[in-house]
């Protein structure tokens, strides 16, 4: 237990720590170039803590990734962007098997939806390195605000009501029945609004390959509310969409030089691995109490971006 | 939290999850090993470690025009060089949606479900045009 209280003390004082290890490795590596290791050190601490966060947060790695490291780490906004949608990627594939084996994901939802998302996500990544930095910095402050207030307001529904599929779901075969081993419920599902969860994931595709934050905040919203997928269906296949977008816009930041090893690995191992933690220690945070960290860090960072990309 | 699925669905999931599983595993093995023979020096890099803080502050153009780094597959040309071989894991991981989505092609021509077929063949389309670098050619 008593490590727990130690990972319980660093996620408090996290908002603190970040700037604090960001502005020590600074400040020694440019004293001395041979402390240039502080950095990925540094980035694996602070993408564990993150990772820890994310899972309670209900939030993916990618979206507390860009603004928190683009915000306080001196990288390049096109590195940062490049290690996010990595990072995004990383933690949804690992994740994938085990969703997709316990039928919490659903593959025949996700393919048409991942097609859209995955077409749109290169042309996002190729707009996002050809605009001006501080462009993509002023636009990604106001989408961080927006994810903020989407995650304070949005609705969610365990099992939302579709009382007749869409002609396009009925074609495509997207339904079925799961059932729930906590509630032992046999729930039927169905899905309706197709054609407009399509158009739908070519925006959400497109943001996600912008700004590179993974697109878990909107996948979730998008499945669950416009197209009636149940809740916990909705989050498993939002995660398997994730890492087929993700990939389409990883490939063309890969191809354009814009993923440095020095920045993304350690950030996807520390991501990784704080994940899992984050995962057994959900019985003993209080969810609750970790989305407001979150939601406040992402208000900070969203703020400290676009004044950042506004050169204030 | 468990679930079971009772859809007939369950044999192109099982082929998608084998071929992920594995996929990621190897990928992510491969992504820490070539890391770590980069970031210990056994393997330099193509730019020395202890000029990157002064690079990264850069934008990818630029950087990439400071230190002559190769675009597209050429990186592949430079695998002896340490940051080049971590991008190998890197291309691994970025892989595996594309193989997986190729690996449940068949199933789905087996059950004559040539819709589902032509949408997964039509996405590794898309992510092999990605995973080409072929659009970046047209931006030079």
């Amino acid at each position: 237990m008593r490590l727990y209280q130690y990972l319980r003390l660093g996620l408090l004082i996290l908002p603190f720590l970040i700037p604090t290890i960001a502005a020590a490795a600074e400040s020694a590596s440019l004293a001395d170039p041979e402390l240039w290791w502080l950095w990925p050190l540094g980035l694996f601490v602070v993408c564990f803590f993150m990772g820890i966060l994310a899972v309670p947060a209900g939030v993916g790695g990618g979206v507390l990734f860009v603004p928190i490291v683009g915000g306080f780490f001196p990288f390049h906004l096109d590195f940062v962007r490049g290690a996010g949608l990595l990072v995004a990627m990383a933690s949804a594939l690992a994740a994938g098997p085990s969703l997709l084996r316990s039928g919490l994901a659903n593959l025949r939802l996700v393919m048409p939806l991942a097609l859209s998302a995955s077409l749109s996500s290169m042309g996002g990544a190729m707009l996002g390195l050809a605009l001006p930095a501080s462009v993509v910095q002023v636009l990604l402050g106001i989408i961080i605000l927006g994810i903020t207030a989407l995650m304070l307001l949005a609705r969610k529904s365990d099992y939302p009501q579709v009382p007749q599929a869409d002609a396009l779901s009925q074609r495509l075969g997207i339904g079925g029945v799961f059932s729930d081993m906590i509630t032992g419920r046999e729930i039927r599902w169905q899905v309706h609004r197709t054609p407009a969860g399509i158009v739908l994931f070519l925006l959400i595709g497109f943001l996600g390959g912008l700004f590179g934050v993974g697109a878990g905040w909107a996948n979730v919203p998008g499945l669950n509310l416009l197209m009636g997928v149940p809740l916990k269906l909705a989050a498993a296949s939002s995660s398997l969409i994730l890492s087929i977008a993700s990939a389409s816009a990883t490939w063309y930041y890969l191809n354009s030089g814009a993923i440095l090893p020095m920045i993304a690995v350690p950030s996807v191992v520390g991501m990784m691995i704080g994940a899992r933690i984050g995962a057994h220690l959900l019985t003993i945070l209080h969810p609750a109490v970790i989305r407001k960290v979150v939601v406040g860090m992402l208000l900070f960072a969203g703020v400290r971006t676009l004044l950042r990309g506004l050169g204030v | 939290m468990t679930m079971k699925n009772s859809s007939p669905q369950a044999t192109e999931q099982e082929r998608y999850a084998n071929v992920l599983h594995w996929g990621t595993l190897v990928g992510f093995l491969i992504l820490v090993g070539t890391f770590l023979v980069y970031v210990t020096g056994m393997v330099a890099g193509r730019v020395p470690s202890d000029q990157l803080p002064h690079l990264w502050t850069l934008s990818a153009t630029d950087y990439i025009r400071a230190t002559g780094t190769p675009q597209g597959w050429h990186w592949v040309e430079a695998l002896d060089k340490g940051d080049f071989l971590s991008l190998t894991g890197i291309a691994i991981l970025s892989a595996c949606p594309m193989v997986s989505i190729a690996a449940v092609i068949p199933v789905y021509l087996r059950e004559r479900n040539f819709l589902y077929a032509a949408i997964c063949f039509v996405t590794v389309g898309v992510l092999l045009y990605s995973a080409s670098g072929i659009e970046l050619l047209h931006h030079r």
